[in-house]
């Protein structure tokens, strides 16, 4: 308890001091406010949770698995809808190969910055493994959500934010794919049962995703729509519980297979569209109830990954961008934007923490939202350093 | 095709469970497939019964006992109790729905009629209930539920429990038909203020009732009283504090609030679980205050309305799959069932078309004013739930399944007749135009 009030005054206190010293333009004042409103769910869950005042504590948290994992399935689904296999195929072939090799380049960094820190902190070889597979996966998506803030920022470029939006989607989904590929090795014997196990996983996704797909298409309102989406979610996310694979993995195939259709489209996307919001501050209230630190491993994911990510993705960024790959126009990226950490980390947290359930697994959750929250105070000293 | 779709799923999802228990899997009783399942399911169902005047609830009410434990067992007793935050979630986002809904402006003109035409209704009921109950006790002295001192308990009770309508049915309803106008706010706010009034009487365990059946186990009026007033005072402070700390949030981080409620309903859930009635009141009040003169209250609650499909969906189901019917003793009981729907649907309709011709108003739409108050409130269930509590009396099981059964075919037919007198209503005044 004497942790959370501690942690709770030094945030207000550092609140306090980046409205009075460094919110200065709108830009700043936006990102300001989405710290708030990110940081509140998890604060209250942390004083509502274990090391709190215990109103929710583990035994709950079975009732509360069916809203869990329809929130971890539905980032799956978002991505799934957005980036069908026809919709990749449009992007330019440039962008294609500079977001799989950047997401490649920032997942091998991380792994190994990743497991250096978790081998200082002496904790055993399967959660270092495990730690450091999570981690680097949360920490490879870059964020299109930071673009929101910066449109008033001088240094704002609409080609460079149309480039960093396909970017931001492929390194998603090359984050959700990996989580996918790795996932089954924790349920399998041998390489056979993981090939199984992951060919298992595939076919009951395009299965169910291609069932739903036919309710879909005779449904012609959005509402109708929204809830075969639904019920897609549920037993995707449910097959998943019970076979142990991964709800996000499931879920993304499936919202492929409904995308690739391409029946009412825009459709199915404006109906899942209301839940992003509640969907990400659902997760991060939830790694809020299981709340616990590190005196090593958190400062260092929190502050330490965080910019050397940052350092990374300025250096493939600044390169891509100086040496005209793109050889169409000359566009300025917004290296700012680049810091703060994408919308799948509170969900690969909470995966790590629903499959495992051990202090561990709190530990490095409760690191990666805070950290969630720390890329947007650093974002306010980049925007303001740079405006200064 | 859609029920081609569903059966196709229900093979994959009851196949991969059992399969899943065949390979002896370390998982535990997991919920969210069986709810996928049964939201689709539902939904496919209502609408493809969904046809003239009959409503697409019906379809979900009949899933709903079809997939339950005494039904086909897809959702078993397991499953039931693991979805209990679900259910308490849905009915909390339900009461929050209906209390946002209240309009306080449009309803100016109905101050004075809907109290009084509550109060006809109830005096009716109260009326013919009484009547009956003493006919019963004078020609069936064997009837050992009743006795002279508490005839006039039971008469109220059963009056709370006829008079309940469903705000839940004429909310979906009303979706289903596009309605709009007079005839919708006036069975809206009547059968919201009745289910308000209904609550009040299962505060503290029903400590009211148990006092007038003389079966409180400290029988002082003072003591029923004060439990009562301890329970309303904590009721009214939490709708007070809720309200304002959500309208707070609402005015601050608006895409938010909606993760503030569910955690608001979680705390709810863990403090107050079996303070079903009081938690529910305290929600429809929490709606009002959300919406009263907000504009983003009025703007949010409707955002919500317009997603509430599937909450209504898994509300039906899930209450059909508490129709649990009691094996009878003497099942001849069930024919009380015929006075007792007797008694509701003339009491309800003749005080109202009464009211009505008195006023002299409403004259086109009274009969279908009259029909919205035949579906009976899924609330009354645990009115139900409390009956066996009023103390040792024969035939209590009897009665609870006769009303039981009262409330499952109110709720299957008393839709279908207000659907089908609201389109009648609405093709006259087409006409008339």
């Amino acid at each position: 308890m004497i942790t959370i009030l501690f942690i709770t005054l030094f945030f207000l206190i550092l609140l306090w001091f980046l409205n009075f010293f460094w919110v200065r333009s709108e830009a700043t004042r936006k990102i300001f406010y989405e710290m708030i409103s990110i940081s509140l769910p998890f604060f209250i869950g942390t004083w509502l949770g274990t090391s709190g005042f215990r109103l929710i504590d583990n035994s709950f948290l079975l009732q509360l698995s069916p809203l869990l994992e329809f929130c971890l399935g539905f980032q799956g689904l978002y991505w799934g809808l957005f980036f069908g296999f026809k919709d990749i195929r449009y992007f330019d072939v440039n962008v294609r190969h500079f977001s799989v090799l950047h997401a490649f380049f920032i997942f091998t960094v991380m792994l190994a910055a990743s497991y250096f820190i978790l081998y200082l902190a002496k904790v055993s070889a399967w959660e270092i493994l495990l730690g450091s597979i999570y981690l680097s996966l949360a920490l490879t998506q870059i964020s299109s959500t930071s673009l929101l803030f910066l449109k008033n920022f001088k240094k704002y470029s609409a080609s460079f934010a149309f480039l960093f939006k396909r970017v931001s989607g492929i390194t998603g989904l090359f984050t959700i794919l990996l989580l996918g590929f790795l996932s089954p090795i924790g349920i399998s014997t041998s390489l056979p049962h993981y090939l199984f196990n992951l060919l298992f996983q595939c076919i009951m996704a395009f299965l169910i995703g291609h069932l739903m797909y036919l309710g879909i298409r005779r449904s012609k309102q959005t509402k109708n729509i929204l809830i075969w989406l639904l019920s897609l979610l549920l037993i995707n996310s449910g097959v998943s519980y019970y076979f142990g694979f991964n709800p996000l993995f499931m879920n993304l195939i499936s919202g492929m297979v409904i995308s690739s259709g391409g029946y009412l489209k825009e459709q199915i996307r404006d109906a899942v569209k209301p839940f992003v919001r509640p969907v990400i501050l659902f997760l991060i209230f939830y790694t809020g109830l299981s709340y616990k630190m590190h005196p090593l491993i958190t400062p260092l994911i929190v502050v330490g990954l965080v910019l050397l990510r940052y350092g990374l993705n300025y250096w493939s960024f600044h390169r891509f961008f100086s040496h005209q790959v793109l050889q169409v126009e000359e566009v300025k990226p917004i290296l700012t934007s680049l810091i703060s950490l994408g919308v799948l980390t509170p969900a690969i947290a909470v995966h790590l923490n629903l499959i495992t359930f051990s202090p561990f697994s709190t530990i490095i959750s409760t690191s990666l939202t805070l950290a969630y929250i720390m890329g947007y105070v650093f974002m306010i000293l980049l925007v303001h350093q740079e405006a200064s | 095709m859609n029920l081609l779709v569903i059966l196709f799923l229900t093979v994959i999802t009851v196949g991969l469970r059992y399969f899943a228990q065949f390979l002896s899997l370390p998982t535990m009783p997991n919920p969210t497939l069986m709810l996928g399942l049964i939201l689709i399911s539902s939904w496919v169902i209502g609408s493809s019964i969904k046809y003239k005047s009959l409503p697409a609830l019906v379809g979900f009410v009949l899933y709903g006992l079809a997939a339950s434990p005494s039904g086909l067992n897809l959702l078993t007793v397991q499953d039931i109790q693991s979805l209990a935050f679900i259910q308490f979630m849905v009915f909390m986002l339900i009461g929050f729905l209906l209390g946002g809904h209240i309009d306080f402006k449009r309803y100016k003109d109905l101050t004075s009629l809907v109290p009084r035409l509550m109060g006809i209704q109830l005096v009716l009921l109260f009326l013919l209930t009484t009547v009956f109950l003493w006919g019963i006790h004078s020609l069936f002295p064997e009837f050992s539920l009743l006795n002279a001192q508490n005839i006039f308990a039971f008469a109220f009770i059963l009056t709370l429990f006829f008079a309940s309508t469903s705000p839940a049915v004429i909310f979906t309803l009303h979706q289903e038909v596009d309605a709009s106008g007079r005839v919708k706010t006036i069975i809206e706010i009547t059968s919201i203020f009745m289910s308000l009034l209904i609550l009040l009487f299962l505060f503290g365990d029903g400590i009211l009732l148990k006092f007038l059946t003389g079966t409180a186990q400290e029988s002082s009026a003072s003591h029923a009283v004060y439990t009562f007033f301890k329970h309303f005072f904590a009721v009214l402070m939490s709708t007070l504090g809720i309200g304002l700390f959500l309208r707070f949030f609402l005015s601050a981080f608006k895409e938010g609030f909606i993760v503030f409620l569910l955690i608001v309903i979680l705390c709810l859930f863990k403090i107050g679980k079996n303070f079903f009635p009081e938690c529910i009141t305290c929600f429809i009040g929490v709606g009002m205050i959300v919406r009263y003169q907000s504009k983003r209250g009025k703007k949010m609650i409707k955002n919500i309305q317009r997603y509430s499909l599937p909450l209504f969906i898994l509300f039906f189901t899930l209450t059909a799959t508490h129709f649990t019917f009691f094996k009878m003793e003497s099942p001849c009981l069930l024919l009380l069932l015929v006075p007792f729907f007797f008694i509701r649907f003339v009491g309800l309709q003749v005080s109202t078309t009464l009211f009505f011709r008195i006023k002299n108003k409403e004259e086109h739409s009274t009969r279908t004013i009259a029909k919205g108050f035949l579906p009976q409130s899924a609330l009354t269930l645990f009115l139900l739930t409390l009956l066996p509590r009023l103390g040792e009396f024969a035939h209590i099981k009897e009665l609870s399944s006769v009303l039981t059964w009262m409330v499952f075919l109110n709720l299957l037919f008393g839709a279908s007749l207000f659907k089908a007198s609201f389109i009648r209503n609405k093709a006259d005044q087409h006409d008339e135009n």
